[in-house]
């Protein structure tokens, strides 16, 4: 049979491009081509029984090499000659996932993805075991998504385990996966998780041929994919949600939204998404309905605080005087007569020195991180008044407005707001309240013209859905949360029997 | 992707009749609230808002024929009907006309926008500035069309309701027997009221533009009314309120008696908060001048079927800024005004007429 099979294939010298050929040298020459300068490419060769020879490749790293060992190298040797070329006996060995290809892409592809191929002179096809070992960090909560009362556990950089996580806590074949392929030179797998039944299947559609349309040679982290996908690219604010969160991500998988993983990063997306939603957190709904609401009222009153407040503070004492109630006027005029700025100039002064600071602690390890909290807080806290170079009343507006705006939950929307906030500060300082009042026609105008994958962006308020108000500024008893929002247009929106 | 975006583009137009209630109030509720009640009184006296429900009554019932005629074209608007009607010349001389008003009305409308702003809160601003500036939220939201503009005069509801509840807060200083006895004034000075009473309730002819673009025509009629009782409603209560709080007397000599009333309230801790006042009302004065200027500059993008919808909204952006720094003062604004209240009476009849002869020259009548 060997023999047969042999000269069958010898004539044949050339070979089609792509298909393997029945040559070892021929195949290895080709891979060779293919992996030149790759020095981590293993190649293993060995002569089976009958001086037949063999070659193992593989990628030194990514593959578990004591189970390749144990259930692919010895099982292969211990086989006959005869059976080496039949795919039947083959695929009869123990190891988890074996297959045969006759091309040469796919052989490729196999090995950059960890797999561990063998490749038998004679035969047109090479053996693939898929027995791979990634080097990765633990499951642990997301430094930067803590909660009090909910699962402790975060995605990590591998697209598989992720995949497990939700798998292993929604047991349900309703959840599904659609895989696309991004990065030209990266070969990127991104999944796109949903839950038949509830998920809208043309919005699934609209995303996975936005995903598919993008043409970049790779994404470094899945912020790319956001920025690629985005309708409105001109707008301050996220339009997908960014969690590391497995829970929020089987929340919105519930609601019937989509939840986009790409391999390499721990951060994955949810689309589509509402503007409320940035403001809320699992606690929210972990906790008794009356703290949830108490606590969902202050992080959209701190977001309001972050934006308006030092915009008011400069049109009040720049333009509007008479507005401040005479008590008040006193002591901040006794203030402000120290220093020799407009506000305008004093207000930036401090926020862009805060914003310092916050930028400086996320990038410097943390035992810095503390020194520059000392320093910013002495800079902040007393010298600059001390120096005449801001006011006392605007020290407590900066330190009010910084912790207003560190209390919304999503990083992303926070950098929105206090992009936002320059924004409301310079216009409030050539047009006073005017200004003010023009920005927050604009934002509104913005907001209710935004749309995240074509749902309207400030849902349920405008377009006003009163049944869907109970989750938004509020959170209503969850006996009262039967129903699904209709961001996601779910094709089945009641929840439960 | 260029289907998608193809279809959004149609789609930004589309409103629901839901929205088209919102519309007319926003289109209605703005401008013309601001002067109205003195100008009424000093006409009718203590009986102004007789003349605001009559006012009222009258635009409903014009409002029921303007509908009914475009129900009879079906999917099309006055300026096609106008074509129709009056064949192709002289439909178009029409069109010209209509154009006209609708830009005239955002210019006038403007320039009391800017004139209360350098009233109430920046008095050294130069007027070209602040113009340019306060019109920047109108121009973003025509930009992206009918839909996002009905979604944001949603927030004028909120902007009413909190009128209301101030009324309600200062109701200590609301006499009645300012307004007693009724009909006090005789039937000629009511009626007579009734004219510039109709200033407030423009904005109904607008629908004829716009009428294309909703989804939902069979419900367009009952909104459409709906939205006029509503604006009537708040235009008596404001009447009525403004009369009862000031007196006729005093309220002859007020430019802005809306205003003048939060100036009058003393609130615990704000100094002023009639600034807070005239910073919320704001929005819906630039709301209502979005409604004309929107009209107007979609209109000149159907008529003429202009591609460059950039250059167009920026062109018409500019001369409402320049064209409304053309009245010398307030005094000269005001008779502007009058005389644009006049065009939009005609307006309103001409519509009406419209109705009559469409029952002469059937052309094109119920035809999709």
């Amino acid at each position: 049979m060997y023999k047969r099979n042999r000269n069958k294939t010898q004539p044949k010298a050339g070979y089609k491009e792509n298909q393997l050929s029945t040559s070892l040298k021929e195949n290895l020459i080709r891979l060779e081509e293919a992996f030149s300068d790759c020095p981590d490419l293993i190649k293993r060769k060995i002569f089976l029984n009958k001086d037949r020879q063999g070659c193992f490749l593989y990628l030194n790293g990514i593959v578990d090499m004591d189970l390749v060992q144990r259930d692919f190298i010895n099982p292969i040797l211990s086989l006959k000659d005869d059976d080496l070329v039949d795919k039947d006996i083959i695929e009869r060995i123990v190891a988890a996932d074996i297959d045969c290809h006759h091309d040469l892409s796919s052989v490729i592809k196999d090995i950059l993805s960890g797999f561990t191929i063998l490749i038998i002179d004679g035969n047109p096809f090479a053996i693939s075991c898929k027995l791979y070992k990634y080097e990765h960090r633990s499951i642990v909560e997301p430094e930067i998504e803590k909660n009090v009362r909910g699962p402790h556990e975060g995605f990590i950089e591998i697209n598989d385990s992720n995949i497990a996580i939700l798998r292993r806590k929604i047991k349900n074949t309703k959840l599904k996966f659609k895989v696309a392929k991004v990065g030209t030179v990266m070969n990127q797998t991104v999944t796109i998780a949903y839950i038949e039944d509830i998920a809208n299947m043309d919005l699934l559609n609209k995303l996975y041929a936005k995903i598919e349309a993008i043409n970049y040679d790779g994404m470094m982290a899945i912020g790319y994919i956001e920025q690629f996908i985005t309708d409105f690219k001109l707008s301050p604010f996220p339009q997908y949600l960014a969690t590391e969160r497995p829970d929020k991500a089987v929340a919105a998988l519930l609601e019937g939204r989509f939840v986009i993983m790409q391999e390499g990063t721990p951060v994955v997306l949810i689309a589509p998404i509402s503007f409320f939603s940035f403001f809320q957190a699992l606690d929210d709904y972990s906790t008794n309905w009356m703290f949830g609401t108490f606590i969902r009222a202050i992080r959209l009153l701190g977001a309001l605080i972050a934006i308006f407040l030092p915009a008011i503070y400069i049109a009040i004492t720049s333009f509007h005087y008479f507005m401040v109630p005479l008590d008040l006027l006193v002591p901040l005029a006794e203030s402000r007569i120290k220093v020799p700025f407009p506000p305008i100039i004093e207000a930036l002064i401090l926020e862009i020195t805060i914003e310092m600071l916050r930028e400086a602690s996320i990038r410097l390890p943390s035992y810095i991180g503390i020194s520059i909290g000392v320093v910013g807080g002495l800079v902040i806290g007393q010298a600059a008044v001390a120096a005449g170079i801001v006011s006392d009343l605007f020290i407590i507006i900066v330190a009010v407005t910084a912790m207003a705006s560190f209390i919304i939950p999503t990083y992303d929307m926070g950098l929105a707001v206090r992009f936002i906030r320059f924004i409301f500060m310079l216009l409030s300082a050539v047009f006073g309240i005017v200004g003010i009042v023009v920005a927050s026609a604009v934002l509104i105008a913005h907001l209710v013209v935004l749309e995240s994958l074509g749902q309207p962006y400030f849902q349920p308020v405008i377009p006003l859905k009163i049944r869907e108000l109970k989750d938004t500024m509020i959170r209503a008893p969850i006996k009262f949360l039967r129903r699904r929002p209709d961001q996601g247009i779910p094709n089945n929106d009641k929840r439960g029997r | 992707m260029i289907k998608e975006e193809g279809e959004m583009l149609d789609n930004k137009h589309k409103i629901k009749s839901s929205q088209l209630f919102v519309f007319i109030i926003a289109a209605q509720i703005g401008i013309g609230i601001l002067t109205l009640p003195s100008i009424i009184v000093e006409i009718a006296g203590h009986d102004a808002w007789i003349s605001v429900i009559l006012a009222g009554i009258i635009t409903s019932l014009a409002l029921v024929i303007i509908m009914l005629l475009l129900n009879r074209y079906k999917d099309k608007s006055i300026l096609e009907i106008n074509k129709l009607l009056y064949g192709r010349y002289l439909g178009s001389i029409i069109n010209l006309f209509i154009i006209t008003y609708t830009f005239i009305a955002a210019t006038l409308g403007t320039r009391i926008f800017t004139d209360v702003i350098k009233v109430s809160a920046l008095k050294l601003t130069s007027p070209v500035v602040l113009t340019f500036f306060i019109l920047i939220p109108a121009i973003y939201l025509a930009w992206y069309g009918l839909k996002a503009i009905c979604r944001f005069a949603n927030t004028l509801l909120v902007i009413f309701s909190l009128v209301v509840i101030f009324f309600l807060i200062t109701h200590n200083d609301f006499r009645l027997t300012f307004l007693m006895p009724v009909a006090d004034a005789g039937i000629g000075p009511i009626t007579m009221a009734i004219i510039p009473s109709f200033f407030g309730f423009l904005g109904i002819e607008l629908v004829t533009i716009i009428y294309p673009n909703i989804t939902d025509k069979e419900n367009a009629m009952k909104y459409a009314l709906a939205a006029n009782l509503f604006s009537m409603t708040f235009f008596v209560i404001v009447t009525g309120y403004s009369t009862g709080f000031f007196g006729e007397e005093m309220l002859k000599y007020m430019e802005f008696p809306l205003f003048n009333i939060a100036r009058s309230y003393k609130a615990p801790v704000f100094e002023r908060i009639d600034l807070f006042f005239v910073a919320l009302w704001l929005p819906a004065m630039g709301s209502s001048i979005l409604k004309f200027f929107f009209s107007s500059y979609y209109s000149i993008n159907i008529l003429f079927n202009i591609q460059k919808r950039g250059v167009l909204l920026s062109m018409v952006y500019i001369s409402v800024v320049v064209l409304s720094r053309v009245p010398k003062d307030v005094v000269q604004t005001n008779q502007f005004l009058e005389v644009l209240n006049f065009i939009g009476i005609g307006f309103i009849s001409f519509l009406c007429i419209c109705y009559l002869l469409s029952f002469v020259n059937k052309r094109g009548v119920g035809i999709k």
